[in-house]
């Protein structure tokens, strides 16, 4: 299973450094499953986000993928948490637009059902609700082949039932070695399927400890937090 | 009595930040064209062409743009598979086929493209070099959503570094084909604009060159006031048209153009000040 590392990584916007990483002298590194990012507004969670998915250049290090450098748009899906799409496009479409080639509907169809889009598969993505809109960018998201999915507040407007079929996406991802990266602010729907929490503080990614052999909980998720910014 | 005072501030703002602006920079704009363009036309059409008709086939082909892309026309629902996706997706990557999709299934497109045809029909034999103006209609409404585009490749198509490029070629195939299909119609009219042009193949190939030109400008502009692109793409797509009417041949060297310019979009910057609220592309 490759893993992303960070090799005197900073995130910034312009001149400004925002976040460091370095894997050797922190241990901060992206391991397949999901990774929760938090931090508060300003903190440079989107900024990391988009320079991983190379919207942003990283202003100085690298970030390998295993043995290799990371080739940020060969190799890493970026769902922003703002939506651009054209009006007049079938969801079938923007899924082959984001993912290259789209497979047999029999390998996607049940997640049309998981998140309650059949009735909409069919309309313009122009007359879909926000959260309707939101469940393609998921749908096109498990379509593509990109190893690193990179999403900002891809919980947006999901209804409940919506909610349940993008946890278990999540874990159909981890299976299959993918490497999620979710900068959220509200996490609690989250943490029960993440592998893995970092919290930015003083310009660098701080791990969550986890319970011995588990995964973060919401609730030493909150506690860090607290001691962090508080 | 709070609200009206917003409300008249909100409308006092937008009329000073826009009206104003446009007002003057169109007037001047459409002016200075008309004026420049009226001697060069009659040169190389050999037609004296007044400069009040230039002005307003100027002020007509930047205006009608913004009234027509938005207009609240519905979509015309042509399924995938029309487009052949395939083949497109070869030159233009995989945004072509996206932008083609989107394009030709909205009203507006066909709307303008419709009015453009019944113009060219009409166009008296003293307006005929206005060819060159109403060949730019569909480029002028498309350039209203470009920035959109723009946005939309940056984040998905290969990022800040291929997708400008990509958006530029998915822009000019569009609107090559556009124009075809206007050249078509309008050259099967027996007194439309392009049969008082001696040889026609001129003023067909200077309208092809002010496609060209127009699309190969559609990401400039943007670092000053919105909306310049409009005037910069007149600019480029007129002076093309009517090196390619003089010479044909001059079609190779707006291709170069074209691809150079495509090629500089490489290096643009992301503006990060876009990615801060949601965009739909009509």
């Amino acid at each position: 299973m490759k893993t992303l590392s960070f090799h005197d990584f900073w995130a910034g916007r312009g001149s400004r450094r925002l976040v460091h990483a370095d894997t050797a002298a922190d241990g901060a590194e992206l391991k397949p499953g999901l990774t929760l990012i938090v931090a508060p507004n300003g903190y440079g969670k989107s900024t990391l986000l988009q320079t991983l998915a190379g919207v942003l250049k990283p202003l100085s290090g690298q970030i390998r993928l295993g043995d290799e450098a990371f080739q940020t748009r060969e190799q890493g899906l970026y769902v922003p948490e703002y939506l651009a799409f054209p009006k007049m496009v079938y969801p079938r479409e923007w899924m082959e637009f984001v993912a290259g080639s789209l497979p047999p509907e029999a390998e996607w169809a049940k997640w049309v059902k998981a998140l309650r889009l059949e009735k909409v598969m069919n309309s313009y993505l122009g007359r879909m609700s926000q959260g309707e809109r939101r469940k393609v960018t998921w749908l096109a998201a498990h379509v593509a082949t990109h190893p690193v999915v990179l999403m900002d507040e891809p919980l947006d407007g999901l209804d409940v039932l919506a909610l349940e079929g993008a946890r278990e996406m999540l874990q159909d991802w981890e299976r299959r070695g993918r490497i999620t990266v979710v900068v959220a602010h509200q996490t609690a729907e989250l943490t029960p399927v993440a592998q893995a929490a970092y919290l930015i503080h003083d310009e660098k990614l701080v791990a969550v400890d986890r319970p011995k052999g588990k995964a973060p909980t919401e609730e030493n998720l909150r506690a860090h937090v607290r001691k962090l910014y508080f | 009595m709070r609200y009206i005072r917003l409300q008249t501030l909100n409308g006092l703002r937008w009329l000073r930040e826009s009206i104003l602006f446009w007002t003057i920079l169109f007037t001047v704009s459409a002016l200075t064209t008309a004026l420049l363009l009226q001697g060069v036309l009659g040169v190389v059409f050999h037609v004296p062409v007044s400069w009040q008709a230039v002005a307003l086939g100027v002020g007509l082909t930047v205006a009608l743009g913004a009234v027509l892309e938005n207009l609240p026309v519905g979509a015309i629902p042509l399924s995938s598979g029309i487009f052949s996706e395939r083949f497109w997706s070869r030159i233009g990557g995989r945004l072509l086929p996206l932008y083609l999709r989107n394009e030709l299934r909205r009203g507006p497109t066909w709307i303008t493209l419709g009015l453009a045809c019944m113009a060219g029909a009409i166009l008296p034999r003293a307006w005929a070099p206005l060819w060159l103006l109403l060949a730019q209609w569909p480029v002028q409404r498309a350039l209203h959503s470009g920035r959109n585009w723009q946005r939309l490749v940056r984040l998905h198509a290969r990022g800040p570094r291929d997708g400008i490029p990509n958006f530029l070629v998915s822009l000019a195939v569009s609107q090559v084909l556009q124009y075809l299909l206007l050249l078509a119609a309008v050259w099967a009219v027996p007194d439309g604009a392009l049969a008082f042009a001696n040889p026609k193949i001129h003023l067909a190939a200077g309208g092809l060159g002010a496609v060209i030109g127009a699309t190969s400008v559609a990401v400039e502009g943007d670092s000053g006031r919105p909306g310049l692109v409009h005037l910069i793409s007149l600019t480029a797509g007129t002076l093309w048209g009517l090196a390619c009417a003089a010479y044909p041949w001059s079609l190779g060297a707006a291709l170069y153009f074209f691809s150079r310019m495509a090629a500089t979009g490489r290096y643009r910057l992301a503006s990060v000040e876009w990615f801060d609220e949601d965009t739909f592309i009509s």
